[in-house]
This record gives structure tokens, C-alpha cells and sequence, in this order.
């Protein structure tokens, strides 16, 4: 498999990370809403990351799933064709 | 100062003798090796760059065959994958239930023949991908370079190549289809048809015209055959051996400017670079292979700045920004919002470049703020540096990401000081409000603060300013814990912050200097679509170099950029006032003529005839005074035509002699003929700055006022706001030594530092001293017998000598000692004054007349030996001015009368 394939998956994984904020809010996953150090912000962070962070990791999850599935096409393409056309011919 | 765009210091052509096996460096020449033993190489600070003969034929033989497999294959693959898609929405029908009907087209489907056909398909549509994943994953990018520096250059003129250091790279590789297609139609019989290239190079497009029009010529085959006789015999053709020479050359200009593959244009570039004549050629029209390089860059400057960035492409580089979420985790500055901009967010959907020029105060300022403590900076520099862009510059690394950890997600927020004090007004409690913004500002947690003009929140400055803001500001900023950046220029600093220890421990001090002619052309470049959108204009591109050499030459009281931009800016206006769509470097020099209300066009055949007859204009106005004439003169002469040291006043002269022979007149004179009326000269009597304490006078220290407590105007502020004129030190010899020794600096660098730190130039001033040194020994000499002036004369240079030091006489371009005027000359001056007074009557409405034995008349009873000219003027003003105010008193002289000067007013 041609490295620039996994090379990219691994930049989209870094892309769709960074746009989405995932690890960031994971390392901050306790710091109250906009730094406001009342008991208002910190439940009010929490309850929006435990509702923002599961819906990005999905998100996440299917960007490099699909990139994944499109080296994978990549990759047995050109066999399943060759198959295909010889089973046909040969059927 | 002429711009030097540095490019060649970026690559190195060597070549290799096979024979011998000798290596070198070919400097400055550009040889085509024909010799199948000789080859060439380039070599970049990373990468060396080769060609071998059998690549470029099989290049010639191949590629058109190459070309036109890859088109068919691709046509072919088109072709094939149409029945797939026909049968893929066949299929689709088929399962749908739309072709229940249509039971032979089911049939069909599900025969050999179409599962085949389908698999055919399907591999054509790999083979298409495959070419697409192929241009995608390996794009033709060539390796941006830097600098290669002199240790280096020499390392391998002393050592030889170590090519071992270089990564190898194959020039034919980084060839564009175009211009691979282009040699090999060029290529005939083995031989390369250099001239006919260059030909339709300059015919057909290739961005070729693009960057002609930008250099504002015209560039004709018919013209460079008529009149240059550039032809076959000056381009000739080549055997294809001689390519290597030609792509080496070429692809040198690839890398200078910065494109991703050997195009075309690098072809026409590098072959005229090649020959002289083509050289010449460019010249006469004015530019030069270093302007149409540079305008190569600009083109490929916007190509790139229109692309739009490609943050999934793992060939180039990607910096973390935060993401959606990533002001969740910071403070709201909600109260600060009201009198603050956040430049990261203004720089962010900006694709212009910030801080150009300053990469070494960037990377400066980026560190300091990136300090655990004390990461407060302070850019101190002079106004219209570029401190402001600087700081766009770090908002837009911060924006890219290209910044240390301890940045990322940063804001630079920008305090309005004037939006702080009307918001206070609203608010009431100006104290309450600026405690809850500094409150937000440490809460904020990703916010560094940057204050303007900081000089402002300094308590002494701030009682100037009559505002109290000062006062409470100051402490919250001393003490934050959020980072700050101030700017300040270096009067200010040195006044408000040198002297106030806290102020300097809470900052590091970053010095932000000057950018170079270089730079500011790039920072130009960056503004052409602008400009050209707003004055609905054209602009060329020696427009932009006149810009920056005019503004560097002569608007000394602003720096660069901000002197270029002004500059192009005026220009642009003054076009468009003029109704000029195509702006030129001739418009350049105008707009400044008419700004600085000088004299910087193209000579024209009027002022050439009027340079010519300077000499001559001023000796009818100067008597007896030749040799001082021809030298001031011959000064200005240099001055106009451009060919005086730009760096130094354009002439220093020492004038000596007995008083009244014309040496404060000639000053005058010369400030008329040459500056215009309009320009005064300024006269600085040096007997005022005797003592010690007068050279802080003569610096213009800022405490210096007279008696009603006005500030006084200096010397170092009417060369400001006067820069071109006639600067006169009376009795030099009077002044403090030290004050002598400032004249070392003025005489030589043509600046002068004053007292609040500030340089002012002296660069287009002429200067001109006097002394009354030997004034004694001339004056003794005329009163016993003239026949002694020579030796007098030498008698006083040696006095001058002994009274002056020596350095300071060096730096004189002439010491004039000025003749002593005899009866016939104070005739002459005489006819002079008599002149001037009949203008004066005019002006009045009164005509004088004389006959030609009153000047004469006048000569002869006015004269007093050693005391020149004066005499006259008063005996003129007594004797004949008198009578005629009498005449007007007593009613006999009205407008529109005459009268004539009598022997008996005089006698």
C-alpha cells in the first residue's frame, strides 16, 4: 500500500481532530464554560461537553472510516475487476 | 540607493570537465556547453540540479510519443467506462422494477458479454483514478531555496563540490508538459532552434506578455531585428547537447522565482539573460533581467495566494488552530470588547502578508511572549516602520498555527484608548470599568493585550495629553499576568520610559528597525490589486522600484515602508486626477516634484538649457566670484543629473574672504537657481553656539524656549520640515568645538541625530560655511597694495589650517576664498542694485531711469577698500531711494510716472 494513502488518513485524522476540537476539550474536559469559575459555568461545561464530545467523536470516527474504506476500494479494485471479468468470461 | 534583489545569491552554476576532471564555479558567465565531455550543474543551499544527454534526447525522441499514448489511453478509459455507467443505471432500473417490461434488455443484463463489458468498465475507471492519485500524490513542486551564504561559497571554491551534502535532482523531471513540448517541437535535426523559440516565446502567451506589460514595455521581434540586429546569428541554434546549458539556465530561473516547475517563461527568461545583446536590449527600455524576475515572483506570488489552502494534503505542512470549540475553554472579554479589536480575528480572513521584512522581530517577539514571566515586549522604532504589521504578522502565525504551544489559540486584542475614554464617559466610572476589563483580560486566559502608541499611558506624557487615564491604567498593567505588547518610538521611549526603571524591567525591548529597499518592494507587491481596484489604474512595476528608491532618496522624515507606500499612494492619486491609467516611473518622480516641491523628473530639454547656462545665469547676479561659481555649479549640476553620492549633502563648501564680495549672496542665489524661490535657506549664525551648553541648543534638546516660554524654533527643525535648501553657518570658527565635531557626521553621512533621538538629514541640502579666518591678513593685504592678494591668500589657508582641524577641512568638497571686488566689478553690482531697485519701483507702478555713468558714479564714491559691497548698497539706499521717497512725499512721482536718476543725487 502506497505510504502517501496512510499518509493522508493520518492528516485527516489530525484535520478532522483539530476542526472538531477533540482533544483539546478532552485535556480541558473540567474547566468550567468560558473560564466563569461558578458552580453556573462548571455544570454548564460539562453538560455541553458530555453532549458536544460523543457527537464529534462520531463524526470523527466516520471520517477516517470512510477514508478507510476508500484505500481498502483502492486496494482490491483492481483484483476484484481482473476476478470479475475472469469469472465472467470463464462462467 | 539602487535595489538589489539578492536572487543570484540563491543558487550557484558549476560545471565538470570530464577530461580533466576539473569542477568550478562559473560566476557571472553563462557558457552553452556543446562539448558532450563538458557538463553543467546548478546547485541550490539543499539541492543540486543535473542534466545528461541522453535524458534530453530521450526527452526529444519519447515524450510527443509519450504525450500522445497518455492522451489516447485517456480517451480510450473515457470511452470504456460509459458503457459501465449505462449498465450500472441499467441495473438499477432492472431492481427497481422500471424494466419489467422491457424483458430482452433484463436478458441482456445478465449475459457474459455485459458482465464483461461491465468489468472493463471498472477497470477503466481505475486507470483513471490511477492517473489522478498520480498527479495528486507526486505534483511537480520545486524546492523553495534560501540563501546560500558566502562561508559556504567559498568552503567550495577552496575544497571543491561535496556533492554528498546535496540531494539530487533530475532537472528534466521538474520540466511543465508545455515546456517539454516545446523543446521537442523546437528540436530539428538534432538541432535546438534557440532564436525561433525566443520568437514564438514572445509571440504566443505563456504568461510571457503578462509579465511584459507588468515591466510597462513593448517588445517587438521587428524592432530587436531592425534596430538591436538580434537574429539567428546572435541566438543561433544548438546541438541538442547545448539543451543542457539552456534547462540549466532555466531552471535557475524557476528557482529564483519561486515557481513549482520549469515553465516557458523561465525560457524566455534565461535566454535574455544569455546574450548581451538581448541584455541591452531590456536595458534600453529601461528595466532590467532582475525586474522581469521579480515580476515572475509577483505572478506566482497570486497564483498562490488564490489558491485556496489544501489542509488534507500531507505535502504540506499543517498547523493545530483550536478548532470549533476552542473559545469554550477561554474567558468572554465581553466590557473590553467595547474599546478593543481583535486582530487575529481582523487577519483572519486577510490573505494579504503582514510583517514582511521583520521575520527576526517576529520570531523575537513570538519568544518573549512565550515566556513563562516578564513576557511583556516593548517594539520601539520609528514611526512608519512597520510595528503595527509586525504585530498582524504574529496574529496571523498565531491564526496559521505556526506558533510555540504556549500561543496557540492566543488573540492579540487591541486597546483603543480614545474608544476607552468615551466609553467611560457613557458608563460613569471610569475606574470601575477599566478594573472589570483587566479583570476579563486575566480571566480571558488567551488574550495579549497590545497598546498603541503606549506612550500615552505614561503619567508625564498622559498630563501633556490632558487625559487621567494614565494613572489607573498603568498599575494593572505593570502587575498583569497576561502578556502585553506596547509600541513606542525612540524620542518618546527615551523620554518616558529610559528614565522610569519599572517601566523598563516590566518590558523586553524590541528594536524595530528600518525594513530594507527590498523588502518594502514586497511589501508594495502586496498592494498592487489594491491600489489598481481603487484608482482604477494600471500600475508597472518600475512604478514600484521608483517608488521605493524615490521615497528612500528623498522622504527622509518618514521610513520605509510607509515612505513607499505614501509615495505610491500619491502617485496613484495624482494619475487618476490626471486621468493616467498606466502608471509608469516617470509619474513617480512627478507626484514626489510636486510633494516636495523639488526638481526630480527627467531633465527636458528646458532644464537641460537651463543646467546648461547655470554658470553663466548665476555669474550675472554674482560678480568677481568665478571660481566659487564654477564649483557650486558643478555641484548642483552633479546633484540634478543624479550622479552625486546620495548618502552625503549634495556640496559642502567654506566660503572665505573679506565681507561683503558676495559669500551669504551667493548662498542666496544658489538656494533660488536651484531649490526655487519659494525655498528659503536657513542661516545659522554660529556665534550663538560658543559656549558648552549650546550644543544641546544646536541638537534642538526639546527644553530650549525663550522668555515667553514658546519653544524655539532650531536648526534640526527647519531642516525637518525644509529638507531641500541652502543651509548657511555663519563664522563657522565662532562655534563650540564639539559643535565642530557634529559637523563631522552632517559633512560625511549627511544626517545629524538630534537631541530626542531623531535622525535628520542633511542629504539634499548644500551647505555652505563661512569664516572670517585670515580675514585680517586679506583685508591688510587690500588695504596696502592688491598685488599682494595671492600671497594674503595663501597666508590665510594657513591660518584656516591651523584654526580648523584637519578632518573637518577633508570633508569640505571646496574651501573658496573670495576675491576682493575692483571699481570695474563694483560697477558692475552697482547696475545690479539698480536693477533690483527699478523691479521694486515697478512693482509700484514707478519706472527709474539711469544713464550708464551712474553706476560708475556710483562705484567710485560708495567704494571703501576691504569692505566690498555693502557700501554701495547703503550709499544706493541713502542717496537714491531717499530722493525718491522725497519726490513721492512732495507729490511730484505718482503711479504711472517716471523719473530719472540725477548725477547731483549722487554727487
Amino acid at each position: 500500500m502506497p505510504i502517501w494513502h496512510l499518509r493522508k488518513l493520518a492528516r485527516i485524522s489530525v484535520v478532522v481532530n483539530d476542526n472538531l476540537s477533540l482533544s483539546l476539550l478532552i485535556k480541558n474536559f473540567f474547566l468550567p464554560w468560558h473560564r466563569d469559575y461558578s458552580m453556573m459555568g462548571y455544570v454548564f461545561g460539562l453538560l455541553i461537553k458530555i453532549l458536544y464530545l460523543p457527537i464529534a467523536f462520531v463524526i470523527y470516527l466516520i471520517s477516517i472510516i470512510i477514508y478507510t474504506i476508500i484505500i481498502l476500494v483502492w486496494l482490491l479494485l483492481p483484483i476484484g475487476t481482473l476476478t470479475f471479468i475472469f469469472t465472467s468470461i470463464l462462467r | 540607493m539602487a535595489l538589489d534583489f539578492d536572487m543570484q545569491e540563491k543558487t550557484i552554476c558549476g560545471y565538470h570537465k570530464r577530461n580533466t576532471n576539473k569542477f568550478g564555479i562559473l560566476e557571472n558567465k553563462f557558457p552553452i556547453f556543446q562539448d558532450e565531455n563538458e557538463s553543467i550543474f546548478l546547485l541550490t543551499r539543499d539541492h543540486f540540479f543535473s542534466i545528461s544527454t541522453p535524458q534530453i534526447t530521450s526527452v526529444i525522441k519519447n515524450y510527443l510519443r509519450y504525450k500522445r499514448f497518455g492522451d489516447i489511453k485517456r480517451i480510450v478509459a473515457n470511452i470504456l467506462v460509459l458503457p459501465g455507467v449505462f449498465i450500472a443505471l441499467a441495473f438499477i432500473f432492472k431492481y427497481t422494477g422500471f424494466l419489467d417490461q422491457f424483458q430482452p434488455i433484463i436478458e441482456l443484463l445478465e449475459s457474459k458479454l455485459v458482465n464483461v463489458l461491465f468489468g472493463i468498465s471498472i477497470f477503466n475507471v481505475i486507470i483513471l483514478w490511477h492517473d489522478f492519485y498520480e498527479e495528486k500524490s507526486h505534483p511537480i513542486q520545486l524546492p523553495k531555496t534560501k540563501k546560500i551564504q558566502q562561508k559556504e561559497i567559498d568552503e567550495i571554491k577552496a575544497t571543491g563540490f561535496k556533492f554528498g551534502r546535496y540531494g539530487h535532482l533530475d532537472t528534466v523531471s521538474f520540466s511543465s508538459e508545455q515546456t517539454l513540448e516545446l523543446l521537442c517541437d523546437f528540436t530539428k535535426d538534432n538541432q535546438f532552434q534557440t532564436y525561433d523559440l525566443f520568437k514564438y516565446l514572445l509571440k504566443e502567451d505563456y504568461d510571457i506578455q503578462q509579465i511584459i506589460r507588468r515591466s510597462g514595455i513593448e517588445m517587438s521581434v521587428s524592432e530587436m531585428e531592425e534596430k538591436f540586429k538580434i537574429g539567428e546569428t546572435v541566438i543561433p541554434d544548438y546541438p541538442i547537447t547545448a539543451l543542457r546549458s539552456i534547462l540549466t539556465y532555466a531552471i535557475e530561473e524557476a528557482i529564483l522565482t519561486e515557481s513549482r516547475q520549469l515553465e516557458p517563461q523561465h525560457i524566455f527568461l534565461a535566454i535574455i539573460r544569455l546574450y548581451p545583446q538581448t541584455l541591452k536590449y531590456i536595458q534600453t527600455k529601461g528595466i532590467s533581467i532582475d525586474i522581469l524576475r521579480e515580476i515572475a515572483l509577483y505572478n506566482n506570488s497570486l497564483i498562490a495566494k488564490a489558491q485556496r489552502t489544501k489542509h488534507l494534503d500531507p505535502n504540506i505542512p499543517y498547523f493545530n488552530k483550536g478548532g470549533i470549540a476552542r473559545r469554550w475553554i477561554y474567558g468572554y472579554t465581553f466590557i473590553l470588547g467595547h474599546f478593543s479589536k481583535d486582530l487575529t480575528e481582523e487577519v483572519a480572513n486577510n490573505r494579504d502578508i503582514y510583517g514582511i521584512g521583520h521575520d527576526d522581530e517576529i520570531e523575537n517577539l513570538v519568544s518573549v511572549l512565550g515566556k513563562l514571566s516578564n513576557k511583556n515586549a516593548l517594539l520601539i522604532g520609528e514611526a512608519g516602520v512597520g510595528k503595527s504589521s509586525l504585530i498582524l504578522g504574529v496574529a496571523q502565525r498565531i491564526n496559521t498555527g505556526n506558533v510555540p504551544i504556549q500561543l496557540k489559540d492566543k488573540r492579540i486584542v487591541q486597546l483603543d484608548i480614545n474608544g476607552l475614554i468615551a466609553h467611560s464617559l457613557k458608563m460613569g466610572n471610569i475606574e470601575e470599568l477599566i478594573m472589570k476589563a483587566m479583570q476579563e483580560l486575566e480571566n480571558s486566559g488567551n488574550a495579549i493585550l497590545y497598546i498603541d502608541e503606549m506612550q500615552e499611558l505614561i503619567p508625564a506624557k498622559a498630563e501633556e495629553s490632558s487625559h487621567s487615564l494614565a494613572g489607573i491604567l498603568l498599575p494593572y498593567i505593570l502587575n498583569s499576568k497576561f502578556p502585553i505588547i506596547g509600541t513606542v518610538n525612540y524620542s518618546d521611549y527615551k523620554k518616558y520610559f529610559y528614565s522610569n526603571e519599572s517601566l523598563r524591567q516590566s518590558f523586553t525591548n524590541i528594536e524595530v528597525k528600518e525594513v530594507s529597499t527590498t523588502d518594502t518592494l514586497k511589501i508594495l507587491e502586496t498592494k498592487i490589486s489594491t491600489l489598481e481596484k481603487n484608482f482604477n489604474c494600471y500600475i508597472t512595476f518600475p512604478t514600484l522600484v521608483a517608488s521605493v528608491e524615490l521615497a528612500y532618496r528623498y522622504i527622509k522624515e518618514r521610513k520605509l515602508p510607509s515612505s513607499a507606500v505614501q509615495t505610491i499612494e500619491a502617485t496613484c492619486s495624482w494619475a487618476q486626477s490626471n486621468s493616467i491609467q498606466k502608471i509608469t516611473a516617470e509619474h513617480v518622480s512627478k507626484a514626489i516634484s510636486i510633494q516636495k516641491n523639488i526638481n526630480i523628473t527627467d531633465i527636458d530639454q528646458e532644464e537641460s538649457n537651463k543646467l546648461r547656462k547655470l554658470e553663466e545665469n548665476i555669474r550675472k547676479r554674482i560678480i568677481g566670484q568665478d571660481e566659487a561659481v564654477i564649483a557650486i555649479t558643478e555641484s548642483l549640476r552633479r546633484a540634478r543629473t543624479d550622479i552625486r553620492n546620495p548618502e552625503k549633502p549634495i556640496g559642502v563648501f567654506l566660503f572665505m574672504g573679506p565681507t561683503g564680495v558676495g559669500k551669504t549672496y551667493l548662498a542666496k542665489v544658489v538656494g533660488e537657481e536651484f531649490f526655487g524661490n519659494k525655498s528659503d535657506i536657513i542661516r545659522v549664525d554660529m556665534s550663538e553656539y560658543q559656549d558648552i551648553d549650546s550644543v544641546d541648543k544646536f541638537l534642538g534638546t526639546t527644553e530650549t524656549g525663550n522668555v515667553f516660554g514658546q519653544t524655539n524654533i532650531t536648526l534640526v527643525d527647519r531642516v525637518k520640515s525644509n529638507p531641500y535648501t541652502v543651509v548657511l553657518f555663519d563664522e563657522i570658527e565662532k562655534a563650540n568645538p564639539k559643535i565642530l565635531n557634529l559637523f563631522l557626521q552632517i559633512f560625511d553621512e549627511g544626517r545629524l541625530t538630534s537631541a530626542a533621538g531623531e535622525t535628520v538629514d542633511f542629504t539634499n541640502t548644500i551647505i555652505v560655511c563661512t569664516s572670517n579666518i585670515g580675514s585680517g591678513i586679506l583685508l591688510q593685504a587690500l588695504e596696502q597694495d592688491e598685488a599682494l592678494w595671492g600671497e594674503a591668500k595663501d597666508r590665510a589657508m594657513i591660518e584656516l589650517r591651523q584654526s580648523l582641524s584637519p578632518e573637518l577641512l577633508n570633508r569640505f568638497d571646496g574651501v573658496i576664498v573670495f576675491s576682493p571686488l575692483d571699481i570695474t566689478q563694483l560697477k558692475s553690482v552697482a547696475e545690479l542694485l539698480l536693477t533690483e531697485l527699478k523691479k521694486r519701483m515697478i512693482d509700484k507702478g514707478l519706472n527709474i531711469r539711469w544713464t550708464d555713468q551712474i553706476p560708475m558714479l556710483i562705484a567710485n564714491k560708495a567704494n571703501e577698500p576691504g569692505m566690498g559691497a555693502r557700501p554701495l548698497k547703503r550709499y544706493i539706499q541713502d542717496r537714491i531711494e531717499g530722493q525718491i521717497a522725497k519726490e513721492i512725499i512732495e507729490g511730484n512721482l505718482k503711479s504711472g510716472g517716471e523719473i530719472d536718476i540725477k548725477e547731483n543725487w549722487i554727487i
